[in-house]
């Protein structure tokens, strides 16, 4: 095919044409010729018509209707992914929202509260308890002086030698549970100091290496949604296009449909013909015939011309649509992002990051798990010596009252014994206030240290969450490969279309041609029926007997100039159905 | 299951257009090219007929006339596709059982569209 043929191919000028007649001039103009000559010669040329419509129609029609059935398909997938890669802009925005929600519920500052917390509660305990050392030395003396006080007053017996057993063996006890508390404190402290400092260290690294990660992998969403959108926009213009181009195909198949309405109305005037005597063609039923049937051509050369300007059209309309789906899909390949290495892939490797470094902390939240654990074991253990420290005291200040109370019936010379035993109340008091306070520090380091265990369990379901995010990235990254590569297939199946189309449009057949030889047969036929007006409609029903359409019918009673003229229009698109 | 429509016009290239468009639908199509033709193909048991009206030796009022006491076609619902616009003919097919009338031209959609509100 010339590049002159193939650049026309599509409309701007007429189709290929045929073999030309074998003279330029019209027919009636040939001298020398016949009525019967003529007649014949317009009864071959709609033959030619006939026969080429229909040929083309069988050739051709199918395959537009399967390109017609593709291009709808296709801009139904292509809409369908538009709808998806809008969803997974929905879905981004979630995990964007995810991403955010795990790494705040990693709770750094949480846990680095609550260990601080747990710290310094520890170092308080500690101190405190430390400042009852003192008064084990105290208790001591203090039973020492009982001892020697009980003995002037011998004779009072049993009951001041036994004050001075209880307070030497209360003071015993004392120091005995205080140097386990200050033990079990010292240890407390040391743990709760030992877990500070690797929380601290852990925040720390967080900081250096899992904020920048984070950070970047918001953006990296932010670019992959971005680039989503557009990809899904590119995906809806070229799902409109193939609509177009479908709609276009089957506007094609409308007007072919209606070149075989022309061959059969065609057929009909051929018939009409053949019942002419054409050995008395000048007669005024012959003329009468000659005329009618010179306008059913004339008025199927309309509906014809009208249907080669709608396939014209047409394939301009898909000419122009495929153009824009091949530069639109050029477009979306060359877009940024579009690469091997996508964002998503991208932003998956980051999140690879974040779990790297969530999970090689899991060991140390399982020991700080562990270690909270133990401290709220070593609360208890210390709460249960402050509370025995708290019986002791009591105890103390029971026999110190006994012992006041029987140095007072001694006298003066019990005051040395009531004061000892007073000393001893007022210490023992002193220490249960101590103790009380221990108690309430207790409590808070309790409550410090619950907590911290449950933000150590916390960090565990960031984990999972970012592997579910990873999980998703990666159904992101699929739906991105998917549509390049329906992308790629759209460009494929346009480059595809358009060669087909090409393809079939040879098929369609010399259209210009046939235009013309219809109109060369109607005004033969025009010429062979003379300039009178037609008088014989009486003898005419035998034509209309064959008609099946009613712009046959019309234009046989314009033509006998009882009805006005037809301009050659189909039934509407929209009205040519009925339900009964 | 797969439904059937019998395709009756004498014209090859409307049978070629309906058979497509239903096939390409997921419809089996069985065609005839005329009234007659069309009797014969009723073992078929088509689901619905879609018949033209101007056909040589049996044409589409005969044959639906002649359906309508068929044993196997009584209530087969039937679409006249033809040119015919006049209001005497679509009444006479109406009264001769058509279910439903499209003029031709038409979009290979319409008549899907058509197909599928009367099959349901």
């Amino acid at each position: 095919m010339s590049p002159e043929i193939e650049s026309s191919r599509f409309g701007e000028a007429p189709f290929p044409m045929g073999a030309p007649l074998e003279h330029n001039a019209p027919a009636w103009k040939r001298p020398g010729q016949s009525a019967a000559d003529l007649l014949q010669k317009a009864q071959k040329q709609l033959a030619m018509v006939s026969s080429s419509t229909e040929g083309s129609f069988l050739k051709t029609g199918e395959s537009l209707m399967e390109l017609q059935s593709k291009a709808r398909q296709i801009s139904s997938q292509t809409a369908s992914i538009s709808e998806l890669l809008l969803n997974d802009n929905d879905s981004l925005a979630v995990l964007d929202e995810i991403q955010g929600a795990a790494i705040q519920g990693y709770q750094d500052d949480e846990v680095l509260s609550r260990t601080e917390e747990v710290e310094a509660s520890a170092r308080a305990i500690h101190t405190a308890i430390q400042q009852t050392d003192p008064m084990v030395g105290v208790f001591y003396l203090l039973g020492v002086k009982t001892r020697v006080e009980s003995v002037q007053f011998s004779g009072h017996g049993e009951s001041f030698a036994n004050l001075a057993d209880a307070v030497t063996a209360l003071s015993r006890k004392i120091r005995d549970v205080v140097n386990a508390s200050e033990d079990s404190a010292a240890v407390l402290l040391a743990a709760a100091a030992d877990a500070a400092m690797e929380v601290r260290g852990m925040a720390r690294k967080h900081q250096e290496n899992l904020g920048p990660l984070i950070r970047q992998t918001s953006t990296e969403l932010e670019n992959i949604k971005h680039h989503q959108t557009r990809l899904s926009e590119a995906a809806q213009k070229r799902a409109q296009s193939f609509d177009r181009v479908s709609q276009a195909l089957g506007d094609v198949v409308c007007a072919l449909q209606s070149h075989d309405i022309v061959r059969q109305q065609i057929e009909h005037v051929l018939a009409a013909l053949n019942g002419i005597d054409s050995s008395a063609l000048e007669s005024p039923a012959s003329a009468s015939v000659l005329r009618i049937q010179a306008a059913q051509l004339s008025h199927s050369k309309t509906t014809f011309a009208k249907s080669v300007r709608q396939i014209h059209e047409s394939l301009r309309e898909i000419q122009q649509n495929i153009e824009e789906i091949t530069e639109d899909s050029a477009e979306v390949s060359s877009m940024p992002g579009s690469g091997e290495r996508s964002m998503a892939a991208r932003a998956n490797a980051n999140l690879g990051g974040i779990l790297a470094i969530l999970e090689s902390d899991q060991a140390l939240d399982d020991r700080l798990l562990g270690v909270a654990a133990g401290i709220q074991e070593r609360v208890a253990e210390i709460s249960r010596l402050i509370a025995g420290l708290q019986a002791i005291g009591t105890d103390m200040q029971h026999t110190a009252l006994n012992a006041i109370f029987q140095a007072a019936q001694l006298g003066s010379e019990g005051a040395t014994l009531r004061t000892i035993a007073d000393t001893i109340r007022i210490q023992a008091k002193g220490a249960d206030n101590i103790y009380s306070t221990l108690d309430r520090q207790m409590s808070s380091i309790q409550t410090a240290a619950s907590a911290l265990e449950k933000a150590f369990a916390a960090r565990g379901a960031s984990a999972d969450q970012v592997s579910s995010l990873r999980r998703n990235i990666a159904a992101v990254t699929s739906r991105q490969e998917q549509t390049q590569r329906e992308n790629l297939s759209a460009m494929e199946l346009a480059a595809e279309l358009k060669r087909q189309i090409a393809e079939t449009v040879d098929g369609f057949g010399m259209q210009e041609e046939c235009s013309r030889l219809l109109g060369d047969a109607a005004d033969l036929l025009h010429h062979l029926s003379g300039e009178e007006n037609l008088t014989d409609h009486a003898g005419l029903e035998w034509i209309t007997a064959s008609y099946t359409m009613h712009s046959e019918r019309a234009t046989h009673e314009n033509a006998c100039g009882i009805a006005p003229v037809t301009d050659g229009t189909l039934p509407g698109q929209d009205d040519n159905v009925e339900f009964f | 299951m797969t439904k059937t429509i019998l395709a009756v016009d004498d014209s090859a290239t409307v049978r070629q257009m309906v058979s497509f468009t239903l096939r390409d639908a997921g419809y089996e199509v069985v065609e005839a090219i005329n009234g007659k033709d069309a009797l014969d193909k009723l073992d078929k048991a088509p689901s619905m007929i879609i018949t033209d009206l101007n056909m040589p030796t049996l044409d589409g009022i005969g044959f639906l006339k002649q359906l309508r006491t068929h044993p196997n076609a009584k209530y087969t619902p039937v679409v006249v596709l033809t040119t015919e616009s006049q209001a005497e003919k679509k009444q006479e097919a109406r009264a001769a059982g058509a279910t439903a009338w499209i003029v031709k031209p038409f979009r290979p959609e319409q008549l899907l569209a058509v197909v599928q509100k009367v099959l349901g």
